[in-house]
C-alpha cells in the first residue's frame, strides 16, 4: 500500500505507522465493544424482548456447557485436595484439605474455570455463528426484517451468559468440593465428617456470592467480546475463523485480568 | 438444536439443579449463621487479637460456644463482642484467650478457668482476663536474652570466683552450707519418726489453740484443764526429745558449730566476696526476670505452646526446651523455699543468738517455718538433789540456765500484708505475726511464745517485736526488743543475715554449666 | 419535493478504504415504479441497494425514502421505515438455524400477533408463488442455490411491502424459473403497486421487469431511460453492456482491472 511512497519516509515512519497500525485498530476494537456494551445495556432493558433466543442461549451456554464443566470441576477439586493434602501434611495440617478446596474452588477455580470453559467453547460458538451471520449477510437480512440483529443476537447471549456462568459455577463449586471430599476420604483417608466440617464451617456465603458474582462479570464479558468479534468479522470462513480465535483468546484474557481486578475489589 | 426437549424445558431443569446445589450450599454453610439473632453478647478486652475475625468461633471446653460478632478498637485496645449460643454458660471469674488449631491452624478464642460456684455471666457482661498468645519472635528474644543473662552471670561467677581468695571462700562457704544441710538432713532422717510424731503433737496443739481461740469467750474451767494439758503434751514432746535424741542435739550442736564458723566467715574474710555476691544476686536476679517473664508468655500462649509440642517433628526441639522451662518452672511456681541464715546480737546476754530457718511454701497465701535457734537464754533447767545424810534429807534445788539448740516449726497464712504463725517458737507453742510494708522490703514482726514460763527467769511470756529491713534482694538487717515483758532476761537486739530463695541457691549451688572456673 | 417520487438519491458518495465505489450517484425512483439497474460485477449495485435500505452509511450524499431522510432517521423509525421493504439479497441470506418457512415468516413472526400456525400458512402461499411447495419444513442447508434464492424472494415479498430491492433475483435460475420469479415481480408490480429496485445482468428479464433501466459506471449513474430508450442508446458504454460485447470502452477497465 506504501510502495509508492518515497523509501525514506517510509523507513522513518515504520516504527510508528506499524505502532499505530497496532494501536488503532485495538483502540477501535475497544471502542466498538464499549459501543455494543452500551447498547446492549440499554436493550436489555427496553422492548422487544426475545424470551425464545434467551432461552436458547441459556442451553447452549449452559445446559450444553455442564457435563465438560462437571468433569474439569471434579478433577480440579480432586487435584486440589492431592496437592494441598501432601503439602499440609508437612505441617500436621491436613485437616485443613477441605478448607482448601472449598475457598479456592468456590472464591477463585470454580468462576475461572467455568469462564474458561465457557469461553473456549460457548464464546468460540458465539463468534462462529454470529461471524457467519455477519459474511452471509444474515444480520443485514435481520436489519431489512426490521429486527435489531444486537437486540435479537447480542441481548439473549449476553443475558444466557449472565445468567449461566454463575449457574454453571454453582455446580462446579458444589461438584469441585465433591470430588475434593472424595479423593480426601477415599485415596487420602481423611475423616469425612471432619472434612466436611472443616469445608462448611470455614467456608462462608460471601466466598460463594463473590465468586458467583465475579463468574456473572465473566459471562458477560465473554457473550460481550464474542458477540462482538462475530459482529465484526469479515472476509468470509477465514475471517470467521480469525473472529473465532480472538473471540476465545480475548475472553480467556478477560476472564483472567478482570478476576484479579475483581477479586481485589470483592475480596479486598 | 432439535432435541426432544425445547430449550425451556433444559434450562428450567437446569436451574433447578443449579437452586438445589445452591441452597444445599447456603444451608451448609449458613448453619452457622442461622442463630445470628439468637444467644447473648458477651464483650472482652484485648491488647492483641491478631487472627481474630469477625465470625471466629469462641470455645467453651473446647466445645463451640458461640462466635466473634464485632471486632472493634476502642483507643489502643480491641474490644470483641462475642455471640454466645443461648444454651451456653460462661462463669464470671472465667478469663478468654486467644488460641490456633495448631501452627498453622485458624485461631479462635478459649474460654477457661471458671470455678464452679461462681456466677453465670449474663447479656452485656465484660469477661475480665483476657490473654494474648505469645508471638515467636518474642519467644525467640526472650531466649537470646535469658542466653545472654546466663552467660553474663557465668562471667561474674567466673570472674568472682576467679581470685583464689574468693574461690576459697565461696568454697568454704558452699562445704559449710552443704554441711549444715547434709547434718540437718540427717537429722532429719534419723529423726524422722519423731519428727512425725512431734508435728503430729504440733497439729493436735495447733487445733486446740484454734479450739481454743474458737471458744475464747467461753473459757472456762473446761477449757483451761485442755490448754494444760496441751501444754502438758508439749513438756513431754520436750522431754521425749531431751532424753531420746542425744545424737540429735550432738548433730545439732555441730550443725550450730558450722553454722556459727559460716556466720563468722560471712562476717570476716569474705567482705570483699560479699560484694561479689551482690553482684551475682543482681545477675541471678536479672536472669530471673526474665524466666519470669518467658514463663509468662509461655503460660499465656499456652494453646500455641501446647501446638508446638504437637508438633513434634516440626519444633521438638524448641517444644522440648520449652516444654522443660515450664515444667520447671511451674514446679518452682508452685512451690518456693527460702533457707534463712541469720545473726543477732542480744545486747541483754552479750551473746548472739544465731538462726538457720528453711522456709516452705507450697502456696502464696501459705508456708511452713522450721528452723533450729541458738538460743544463748536457754530454759531453766531444775534440777533437784536430794541428800540423805543420816536422816536429815536435804532438797537442793539448781536451776541452770544454759545455750541450747531450739527449734523453729510453724505453720504461717498469710491475709492480706500480715502474716499469721503458729506453732514452735524456740521449742515453746507460741504465735507470730509479720506485717510487709513498702512492698516487702520492711517487716514488722511480734511473736510470743513461752506461755508456760519456762524459760529462765521469766515472769511473763516471751513477747517479741523487731524490725526487718531486706534490701539486695537476699540481705537483710532486724533490730527489735526481745523479751519485752521480762526485765531480766529482756533488751533490744541487732542483727542481720542472708536469704536466699531455692532458685537462688540453685544457681549459686553449682547448677550452672560451663563455668571454667570449676 | 415531488411526492410522485417514493426514492430520491443525490450525491451518494462511499468508498472502502482506498476503494471509491459510489461517486457522487444520483437516481429518483418513481412511485410504483419498476427500476432496474444494471452495471458490471463490482461496480456497487449491491452497495447501493444497501445504502437506501439502510444497511450502509454513505460518506456523502443524501437519500430520501417516501419523504424521509433514511440517514437521519432513529432506531424506530427506520424500524417502521424498514417494515415497509423487502429484500432480495444476492445470496439470499436465509437464516440457517430456521427452517424455510420460519426464514419466510419470520418478519410476520416479529411484527404481527399472527399465530406460528397462521404464519406458517403464509409462508407456503408465498413459497407457492415462488414455485416452491412442500419445502416448509426442510432446513436452508437441504436447499440447492436457486432454491434459497427463491426462498429469499419468498421472505422478501412475505410482509408484502411497498418497497422491494432485488439483487439478482434470476442468477443461478434456469430460463424457465428466470421466467416464473420474472413474471412475479411483474405481477407484484401491477397487482400491489410495489415500488421496485432490481439488479441483474440479465438484460432479457431486465427489459421484461423495467419501467426503466438505470446503469452504474464507475460509481454514478451514467444513463437513465426507459427500456426502449436503454435500447436505443447512444452512449457506447451502455451499449456495449447491454450488448453483451466485449469489445468497447469498458474492455480497457476489465482488463485494467
Ligand atoms: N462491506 C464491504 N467492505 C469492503 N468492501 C466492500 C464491501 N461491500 C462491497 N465492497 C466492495 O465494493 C465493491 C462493490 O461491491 P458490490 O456492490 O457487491 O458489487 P456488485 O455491483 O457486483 O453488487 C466491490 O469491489 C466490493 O469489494
Ligand atoms: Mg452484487
Amino acid at each position: 500500500m506504501t510502495s509508492r511512497e518515497p523509501r525514506k519516509t517510509v523507513t522513518l515512519l515504520c516504527p510508528v505507522e506499524y505502532l499505530g497500525s497496532l494501536l488503532i485498530p485495538s483502540f477501535s476494537v475497544v471502542g466498538g465493544m464499549i459501543m455494543m456494551l452500551c447498547f446492549t445495556l440499554r436493550y436489555i432493558f427496553t422492548p422487544p424482548f426475545y424470551l425464545r433466543n434467551i432461552f436458547k442461549q441459556m442451553v447452549e451456554i449452559g445446559v450444553n456447557s455442564m457435563p465438560v464443566v462437571l468433569i474439569t470441576a471434579s478433577f480440579t477439586g480432586a487435584v486440589l485436595a492431592l496437592q494441598s493434602h501432601t503439602a499440609f501434611k508437612r505441617f500436621d495440617a491436613e485437616t485443613l484439605v477441605g478448607t482448601v478446596v472449598a475457598l479456592s474452588m468456590t472464591r477463585e477455580l470454580g468462576p475461572v474455570l467455568t469462564g474458561l470453559i465457557v469461553a473456549g467453547r460457548a464464546g468460540a460458538a458465539m463468534a462462529a455463528e454470529l461471524g457467519t451471520m455477519r459474511v452471509t449477510e444474515q444480520i443485514d437480512a435481520l436489519e431489512t426484517l426490521a429486527t435489531n440483529p444486537v437486540r435479537y443476537l447480542v441481548v439473549p447471549r449476553f443475558i444466557g451468559g449472565m445468567l449461566m456462568l454463575p449457574a454453571l459455577t454453582v455446580l462446579s463449586d458444589g461438584i469441585g468440593i465433591m470430588g475434593g471430599f472424595i479423593v480426601s476420604t477415599r485415596v487420602l483417608g481423611a475423616n469425612p465428617t471432619t472434612y466436611m466440617t472443616r469445608t462448611w464451617d470455614f467456608l462462608e456465603m460471601e466466598d460463594i456470592f463473590h465468586g458467583l458474582l465475579k463468574s456473572f462479570f465473566f459471562g458477560a464479558a465473554i457473550a460481550l467480546i464474542s458477540s462482538y468479534e462475530g459482529f465484526a468479522s469479515e472476509g468470509g470462513a477465514e475471517g470467521v475463523g480469525k473472529a473465532t480465535t480472538r473471540a476465545v483468546v480475548l475472553s480467556s484474557m478477560a476472564i483472567l485480568i478482570s478476576d484479579y481486578f475483581l477479586s481485589a475489589w470483592l475480596f479486598k | 438444536m432439535r432435541g426432544a426437549l425445547s430449550s425451556e424445558l433444559k434450562v428450567g431443569l437446569f436451574s433447578i439443579l443449579v437452586m438445589v446445589v445452591l441452597s444445599f450450599m447456603t444451608f451448609k454453610i449458613g448453619g452457622l449463621s442461622l442463630n445470628d439473632e439468637t444467644g447473648y453478647r458477651l464483650y472482652a478486652w484485648f491488647e492483641n487479637t491478631a487472627g481474630v475475625d469477625k465470625n471466629t468461633k469462641v470455645k467453651l471446653a473446647g466445645v463451640d460456644a458461640g462466635r466473634v460478632e464485632r471486632i472493634e478498637l476502642v483507643e489502643d485496645r480491641a474490644k470483641i463482642t462475642l455471640r454466645m449460643f443461648p444454651n451456653v454458660s460462661v462463669r464470671s471469674d472465667s478469663g478468654i484467650a486467644v488460641q490456633a488449631h495448631g501452627l498453622l491452624g485458624d485461631k479462635y478464642l478459649a474460654i477457661y478457668g471458671g470455678t464452679p460456684g461462681a456466677r453465670f455471666l449474663a447479656d452485656g457482661d465484660t469477661i475480665q482476663i483476657s490473654r494474648v498468645p505469645t508471638d515467636y519472635d518474642t519467644l525467640i528474644t526472650n531466649l537470646a536474652a535469658m542466653s545472654a543473662n546466663f552467660a553474663a552471670l557465668g562471667d561474674s561467677l567466673n570472674h568472682s570466683i576467679g581470685t583464689e581468695e574468693s574461690r576459697e571462700a565461696i568454697a568454704q562457704t558452699i562445704q559449710n552450707i552443704r554441711h549444715i544441710t547434709d547434718n540437718l538432713n540427717s537429722v532429719i532422717t534419723a529423726n524422722d519418726n519423731r519428727i512425725a510424731q512431734l508435728m503430729e503433737k504440733v497439729n493436735t496443739l495447733v487445733d486446740k489453740a484454734v479450739s481454743l481461740t474458737d471458744s475464747a469467750n467461753g473459757m472456762v474451767t473446761e477449757n483451761r484443764q485442755q490448754v494444760s494439758t496441751a501444754f502438758a503434751n508439749l513438756s513431754s514432746v520436750s522431754d521425749t526429745f531431751r532424753q531420746k535424741a542425744p545424737q540429735l542435739l550432738d548433730d545439732l550442736s555441730a550443725s550450730a558449730a558450722e553454722l556459727k564458723k559460716l556466720m563468722a566467715e560471712l562476717h570476716g574474710p569474705a567482705v570483699n566476696t560479699a560484694k561479689e555476691l551482690e553482684g551475682v544476686a543482681m545477675r541471678a536476679k536479672t536472669t530471673l526476670d526474665s524466666v519470669s517473664r518467658m514463663t509468662e508468655r509461655i503460660d499465656k500462649g499456652e494453646g500455641t505452646l501446647g501446638k508446638l509440642v504437637n508438633d513434634e517433628k516440626l519444633y521438638n526441639s524448641v517444644s522440648g526446651a520449652a516444654d522443660g522451662i515450664g515444667r520447671q518452672i511451674a514446679k518452682i511456681d508452685r512451690f518456693k523455699t527460702y533457707v534463712e541464715f541469720k545473726g543477732d546480737y542480744m545486747t541483754k546476754a552479750s551473746d548472739g543468738k544465731g538462726a538457720f530457718n528453711v522456709r516452705l511454701q507450697p502456696r502464696d497465701d501459705k508456708y511452713y517455718l522450721i528452723g533450729i535457734v541458738r538460743d544463748p537464754v536457754g530454759n531453766t533447767d531444775t534440777k533437784e538433789t536430794v541428800t540423805d545424810v543420816g536422816g536429815v534429807v536435804t532438797r537442793t534445788t539448781e536451776k541452770t540456765t544454759e545455750t541450747q539448740i531450739e527449734f523453729t516449726a510453724m505453720l504461717a497464712r498469710r491475709f492480706a500484708d500480715t502474716d499469721v504463725r503458729i506453732g514452735l517458737i524456740e521449742s515453746s507453742f507460741g504465735l507470730g505475726a509479720d506485717y510487709h510494708a513498702s512492698g516487702g522490703n520492711l517487716v514488722f514482726s511480734a511473736d510470743a511464745w513461752d506461755f508456760g514460763k519456762d524459760e529462765a527467769d521469766s515472769k511473763n511470756p516471751h513477747i517479741k517485736v523487731g524490725l526487718e529491713y531486706r534490701f539486695f534482694q537476699n540481705l537483710f538487717i532486724d533490730a527489735g526488743y526481745d523479751n519485752v515483758f521480762n526485765r531480766k532476761t529482756g533488751g533490744a537486739y541487732i542483727g542481720g543475715g542472708v536469704r536466699f530463695e531455692d532458685e537462688d541457691l540453685k544457681y549459686l549451688m553449682g547448677s550452672l554449666p560451663s563455668i571454667p572456673g570449676k | 419535493m415531488n411526492s410522485d417520487i417514493m426514492i430520491h438519491i443525490e450525491g451518494l458518495s462511499k468508498s472502502f478504504g482506498r476503494k471509491q465505489v459510489l461517486d457522487g450517484l444520483e437516481l429518483d425512483v418513481m412511485r410504483g415504479e419498476s427500476m432496474v439497474v444494471i452495471g458490471g460485477s463490482g461496480t456497487g449495485k449491491s452497495v447501493l441497494i444497501k445504502h437506501i435500505i439502510g444497511l450502509l452509511k454513505p460518506d456523502s450524499g443524501r437519500i430520501y425514502v417516501d419523504g424521509h431522510d433514511v440517514l437521519s432517521l432513529g432506531e424506530h423509525d427506520l424500524g417502521e421505515l424498514r417494515k415497509k421493504f423487502g429484500m432480495l439479497f444476492q445470496n439470499a441470506a436465509l437464516f440457517d438455524s430456521f427452517s424455510v418457512w420460519e426464514n419466510v415468516g419470520f418478519g410476520l413472526k416479529q411484527h404481527t400477533r399472527l399465530s406460528s400456525a397462521e404464519v406458517r400458512k403464509v409462508a407456503s402461499e408465498k413459497l407457492r408463488m415462488v414455485g416452491l411447495a412442500g419445502i416448509e419444513d426442510l432446513m436452508p442447508s437441504e436447499l440447492s442455490g436457486g432454491m434459497r434464492k427463491r426462498v429469499g424472494l419468498a421472505r422478501a415479498i412475505a410482509m408484502e411491502p411497498e418497497v422491494i430491492f432485488y439483487d439478482e433475483p434470476t442468477t443461478g435460475l434456469d430460463p424457465i424459473m428466470a421466467d416464473v420469479i420474472n413474471e412475479l415481480i411483474v405481477d407484484l408490480r401491477k397487482k400491489l403497486k410495489v415500488t421496485s429496485i432490481s439488479i441483474t445482468h440479465d438484460m432479457a428479464s431486465a427489459y421484461k421487469i423495467a419501467d426503466r433501466i438505470a446503469m452504474l459506471y464507475k460509481g454514478r449513474i451514467i444513463e437513465v431511460g426507459t427500456v426502449d430508450e436503454i435500447r436505443n442508446t447512444s452512449n457506447e458504454i451502455v451499449r456495449q453492456f447491454i450488448t453483451g460485447s466485449a469489445v468497447g470502452p469498458i474492455t480497457m477497465e476489465v482488463t485494467r482491472a
